[in-house]
């Protein structure tokens, strides 16, 4: 099977600054990716380059086309949900629908009108007047609208509340995912979409830190709960993340480099598995800090770390 | 080439421009027919027949002759003043906004999201500035002129002068087609002629992180004055820059202007007037000027558009 995005030796700098570093990524039909990082980490950019929005060096390929050189072909399957609550002000809802009718090849303007008739948002009305959680809604019907084959969406969601956040990736699932369509999404609210990811990339500086399946590494990874008479032992284990908070002290364990003949984890405390917050922010943390937790720990038993 | 696609990014300008676009030459329209209307509506009897009479002489004086149809062109020409006036403000108004409004309110990530190429934005947007704007004008004097005459008929018809009368031959003779033919000669061939200023304006707008008027103008003022500085205070060499824009910003159309002045018939000599400052001004070198200008905010659209 082909990748539908394949990114290859991606790199992108703004003067010395490195924005992305040697980004290599695929995503398949089926798949949805969940691009997670810090702030600055490089994530918009590099959905950015996807889209062929800005330069980079490197070799892109969405749906076989490359977004620098093939752009508008590449964009009659692609759709795009932005950070930032980017329909003009001006717009009417009608005009939006009839603009979107003239200039994609792949729009349906039943469609869209059927999803905005289950939305109180009038047809007659102009963007300015419309709260930010309808606008959001109002994108959602035009880009849902395209048959596209790639979804991207930047923070789709940022700023809204939670009942407009749900519905949104509701409709998303419903009404735009198939297993022949590919979705990448980032977003800084990972425990609310971790449920719809199929695969989760964490990027930092510019660089895929981890790219992998979300089942395979909620299984590679697990959440101890110590008891304070195993704290000393479980330590040992090189924990990526210590959490201790009044008296109880959580662990993120990675089961593949526990010693061979080592004891269940299940006799040192309780054993969950982790979301994906947990793994991504035990991953993501400078060392610094996971040693200094390490580091912190009490010599004597009964003190808290 | 797809046509409902340009058409489609056509509607765009006009619905994001609607109040230049639109509401502008419309709400102009209106007023002056007010202002003429109250005018008319308030004669008397006498007066409304002393318009009638105007009408009948004029047309008794409509001989198809050169002097006749002259006088009938420069009398639609002057009433389309006022449109292309306010037609050029917002030109300039529009070539400055075109790119940068849609940066500043960040829609440029929704519009560069969708399947239209950079190059056919730009040329819209060129030819909306350059070609609808001042169209909807001359299109809202037309209705402005045929409405007032129809009103101005009116008039005359309750001064006196009965529908059997030569209204309808003085209505024939007035003939607004040629002087908007020679008016939309015009407007290619300034377009032609200000080819690099309208693309310098185009591109200070996509350059433009605020403020584009600026970002046209200081550039320009810059140059002339450290020009200034270096031939007046030190003393070294002769004004360049200076002399170069005001060879191309002045008229120079030679004879051609006398002849048409002179002649009595404009609708002829008046092209003649038109092209002459074609041949004038529209040089390769203003051209190619222009081409970089464009060449260069095509670029930016392409690679800057999202980068602060």
């Amino acid at each position: 099977m082909n990748p539908l995005i394949n990114i290859t030796d991606l790199s992108k700098s703004y003067g010395n600054k490195h924005v992305l570093d040697k980004i290599e990524l695929s995503v398949y039909p089926g798949q949805i990716l969940g691009l997670v990082g810090p702030n600055g980490a490089g994530k918009s950019t590099c959905l950015h380059a996807l889209l062929g929005l800005t330069s980079y060096t490197g070799d892109i390929q969405v749906n076989g086309y490359s977004p620098n050189k093939q752009r508008i072909k590449m964009l009659n399957d692609v759709a795009y949900i932005s950070d930032v609550a980017v329909l003009p002000k001006w717009l009417k809802v009608k005009e939006a629908l009839e603009y979107m009718q003239g200039v994609h090849p792949n729009f349906n303007f039943e469609k869209a009108k059927a999803f905005l008739a289950k939305t109180n948002i009038s047809q007659s009305a102009k963007v300015k007047t419309l709260s930010k959680g309808m606008v959001t809604q109002l994108h959602l019907a035009l880009i849902l609208a395209v048959d596209a084959k790639v979804l991207i969406l930047d923070e789709p969601t940022l700023g809204l509340d939670i009942l407009t956040r749900r519905q949104f990736y509701k409709h998303l699932l419903e009404d735009f995912y198939t297993e022949e369509k590919c979705i990448v999404v980032t977003t800084h609210q990972i425990e609310e979409i971790e449920n719809i990811l199929t695969d989760v990339a964490f990027i930092q500086e510019g660089r895929i830190a981890v790219n992998a399946n979300c089942e395979e590494l909620l299984n590679r990874y697990q959440l101890l709960a110590v008891d304070n008479e195993f704290l000393v032992q479980a330590s040992a284990l090189k924990p990526l993340y210590i959490n201790s908070m009044m008296g109880l002290h959580s662990m993120l364990i990675d089961t593949q480099i526990l010693p061979e003949n080592f004891p269940p984890l299940s006799e040192m405390g309780k054993v969950q598995t982790p979301s994906l917050a947990d793994i991504f922010v035990g991953l993501m943390s400078p060392n610094e800090i996971q040693n200094q937790s390490v580091v912190s720990e009490p010599k004597t038993e009964g003190e808290s770390i | 080439m797809n046509y409902l696609q340009i058409l489609s990014s056509f509607k765009r300008e006009i619905w994001e421009y609607k109040k230049s676009l639109v509401w502008t030459p419309l709400v102009l329209a209106i007023l002056l027919f007010i202002l003429l209307a109250s005018h008319l509506l308030a004669l008397n009897e006498y007066q409304a027949a002393k318009v009638g009479e105007f009408i009948a002489l004029a047309s008794e004086l409509n001989d198809n002759s050169a002097r006749s149809l002259g006088r009938n062109f420069a009398f639609v020409l002057v009433i389309f003043i006022p449109f292309l006036l306010i037609a050029v403000i917002l030109q300039i108004k529009y070539f400055l906004a075109c790119l940068f409004d849609e940066r500043r309110d960040l829609s440029v990530y929704f519009w560069r999201s969708l399947p239209v190429s950079d190059a056919q934005t730009i040329a819209v947007k060129f030819v909306t500035g350059a070609f609808v704007i001042p169209l909807v004008f001359i299109v809202a004097g037309a209705l402005f002129i045929i409405a007032a005459l129809l009103l101005a008929s009116l008039v005359s018809v309750f001064g006196g002068l009965g529908p059997d009368t030569s209204i309808w031959t003085f209505f024939s003779s007035i003939g607004i087609l040629g002087p908007i033919s020679t008016i939309l000669i015009g407007v290619v061939a300034i377009t032609i002629w200000l080819f690099p200023v309208i693309t310098w304006l185009m591109l200070a707008s996509m350059i433009a992180q605020r403020a584009p008027f600026l970002w046209a103008v200081l550039p320009v003022l810059a140059i002339l004055i450290a020009e200034f500085i270096f031939v007046e205070i030190f003393g070294n060499g002769s004004f360049f820059f200076i002399q170069i824009l005001e060879e191309y910003f002045r008229l120079n159309p030679g004879d051609s202007v006398n002849i048409m002045l002179n002649s009595d018939n404009m609708i002829v000599q008046a092209p003649l007037f038109v092209n002459s400052i074609i041949f004038a001004k529209a040089g390769i070198v203003p051209i190619g000027i222009g081409c970089l200008f464009l060449a260069a905010t095509y670029w930016l659209r392409v690679n800057r558009s999202h980068e602060a």
